[in-house]
């Protein structure tokens, strides 16, 4: 039996790609993966102040531990993350792309009347941050710090060793601090951008976004940068080199 | 008031133009902006040259014809639009750069003159109501919330002036388009169609050639009407919840 095709008019594009493809739709693309990004900043900050806990930063070490525990959750959460990344990347710069084709011969006189500089320099904190990241991840995940082959009093891998012996050297504590420093800045118009993407950003509430999202990225930023600072200031101490044990050969804690 | 102009001109046609200097001498205060320019042509004239070709037409900063760029600013420096601007917002012996709005999808014309047809396309793609509204209707015969009718009213205050996108980095319409699509669709007369409009009207400014949103604001710094982004939050709620019913109803 056969059903009698009702006709729908003419054939109209796939609405879910017309959505992805238009400008709306690739701002909430960016919005949706800009948002899953703060997601894990908040996250990977929340484990790094474990550090804290502990008179030999001994809390990250157990975090480490954690997280290490089922390698199948975290290259889960690692490819999600890396995939999330790359829609970011490839969205915002799409946008870009798309805006400076928009506005061919530009003024004379340069005005800005109430755009800030966070959010004219976008494209440029995203790049340096993700410059910044790729050396972070060769440095601390990928395990090609210097530091990275110690162990501590119960055998776990001494991630704090790893990370404040790193900061003692000034240029990795200055590039730290300088890509931290991007990523305020790209907090600071990014936050509040995502309200007003999502469509939640009112006429009473918008000031009080901007001035929430402002702050929350500087605390943010000042949560990642206490490391460093602490680490110079000698606030945070690596476990005496006499009292260390040699791993056990088996049970490697390192990934 | 002297004022040293720096006036792009630009032939009819010929895609570039340059700077052309002029000096507009014993200029009253009370001149409005275009008066000012009314006052150098006419000398142009006299003296047998081109005069600048700009738009203008109410004078009264409600048709939204007015389309300058004074000062790296359109429609100048405050709020308002061109045409309500008063030369004694400017100093005596100021250099005042004017420039045509500066948008992809709004090529120059001639001088100061930009084509902004793309705006009436966008509007052709639903910032209308098809339903006849017949005569004037009794007094709360189709009854709406005064805080419904002051926020429509507030999108609907945008007169087509085209400022958003020359303000913008991008070249972007979407204070433009938000604002038709906010005061058509919070109104009863406009809600039935309200999700076809915000994709159609979205669809065309995109085929247009605007830019995206990056949030800047510079849109609503320089809007004569005052409307504020909220709505293009608004927009981008309307035109996602649009979207997914879309979806749903093409699968259905
Ligand atoms: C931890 C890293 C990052 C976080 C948390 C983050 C977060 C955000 C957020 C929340 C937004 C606002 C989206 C919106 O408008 O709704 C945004 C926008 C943007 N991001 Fe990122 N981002 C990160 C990394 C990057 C990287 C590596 C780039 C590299 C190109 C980048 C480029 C951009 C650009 C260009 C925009 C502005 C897009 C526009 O014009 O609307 N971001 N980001
Ligand atoms: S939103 Fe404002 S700046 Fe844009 S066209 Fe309407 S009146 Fe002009
Ligand atoms: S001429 Fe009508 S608004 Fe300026």
């Amino acid at each position: 039996m056969s059903v009698a095709s009702v006709y729908r008019g003419p054939r109209q594009p796939n609405p879910l790609l017309a959505f992805v493809t238009s400008s709306i739709g690739k701002k909430w693309v960016a919005g949706i993966s800009g948002a899953l990004l703060i997601l894990f900043v908040l996250a990977h900050l929340a484990g790094n102040l474990t550090i804290y806990f502990g008179p030999y930063g001994e809390g990250i070490n157990a975090y480490a531990e954690a997280l290490h525990a089922s390698p199948l959750l975290l290259w889960g959460a690692r490819g999600g993350l890396l995939v999330v990344f790359l829609v970011h990347i490839s969205t915002t710069l799409t946008l870009v792309l798309e805006n400076r084709r928009a506005r061919p011969q530009r003024y004379a006189v340069k005005a800005r009347v109430q755009s800030t500089v966070f959010a004219r320099t976008m494209a440029l904190s995203g790049l340096v941050v993700l410059s910044f990241l790729i050396f972070h991840v060769l440095q601390f995940a990928a395990g090609m710090s210097p530091h990275s082959h110690l162990y501590d009093l119960e055998g776990r891998h001494d991630v704090a060793a790893m990370i404040i012996l790193s900061f003692h050297n000034v240029w990795v504590s200055g590039f730290y601090l300088l890509g931290l420093l991007l990523l305020g800045m790209h907090l600071s118009h990014g936050i509040s951008s995502v309200f007003q993407t999502f469509g939640l950003n009112g006429r009473k509430s918008a000031r009080l976004i901007k001035h929430g999202a402002l702050f929350v990225s500087w605390a943010l930023m000042l949560g990642f940068a206490s490391i460093p600072v602490a680490s110079v200031a000698g606030y945070l101490q690596v476990l005496p080199e006499d009292r260390r044990v040699a791993p056990e050969p088996t049970a490697s804690a390192q990934s | 008031m002297n004022f040293h102009l720096k006036i792009w001109r630009q032939e009819e046609g010929s895609g570039q133009g340059t700077f052309q200097d002029l000096e507009a001498k014993d200029i009253p205060s009370e001149a409005s902006f275009l008066e000012m320019l009314d006052i150098v042509n006419d000398r142009l004239t006299e003296a047998g040259e081109e005069p600048v070709a700009f738009d203008h037409d109410c004078r009264e900063g409600i048709c939204g014809a007015c389309s300058l760029t004074i000062n790296g600013i359109p429609q100048g420096p405050g709020r308002g639009t061109a045409c309500q601007l008063y030369m004694r917002k400017f100093n005596d012996g100021e250099t005042i750069y004017i420039e045509p709005f500066r948008v992809g999808a709004f090529p120059v014309v001639k001088d100061l003159v930009v084509n902004r047809s793309a705006y009436d396309r966008i509007i052709t793609a639903g910032g209308f109501i098809s339903e006849r509204c017949g005569n004037a209707q009794d007094a709360n015969d189709t009854p709406v919330p005064k805080t419904v009718a002051d926020y429509a009213m507030d999108a609907a205050a945008c007169i087509g002036c085209g400022a958003c996108a020359a303000a913008c980095p991008n070249g972007s319409a979407m204070l433009f388009v938000a604002a038709k699509v906010g005061h058509l669709g919070l109104l009863p007369q406009g809600k039935p169609e309200a999700n076809r409009r915000v994709r159609g009207m979205v669809a065309q400014m995109d085929k247009e050639g605007f830019g995206n949103c990056s949030n800047f604001y510079e849109c609503e710094a320089v809007c004569p009407a005052g409307v504020p982004a909220a709505f293009i939050a608004k927009m981008n709620r309307d035109y996602a919840l649009a979207s997914a019913r879309h979806a749903v109803e093409a699968t259905a």
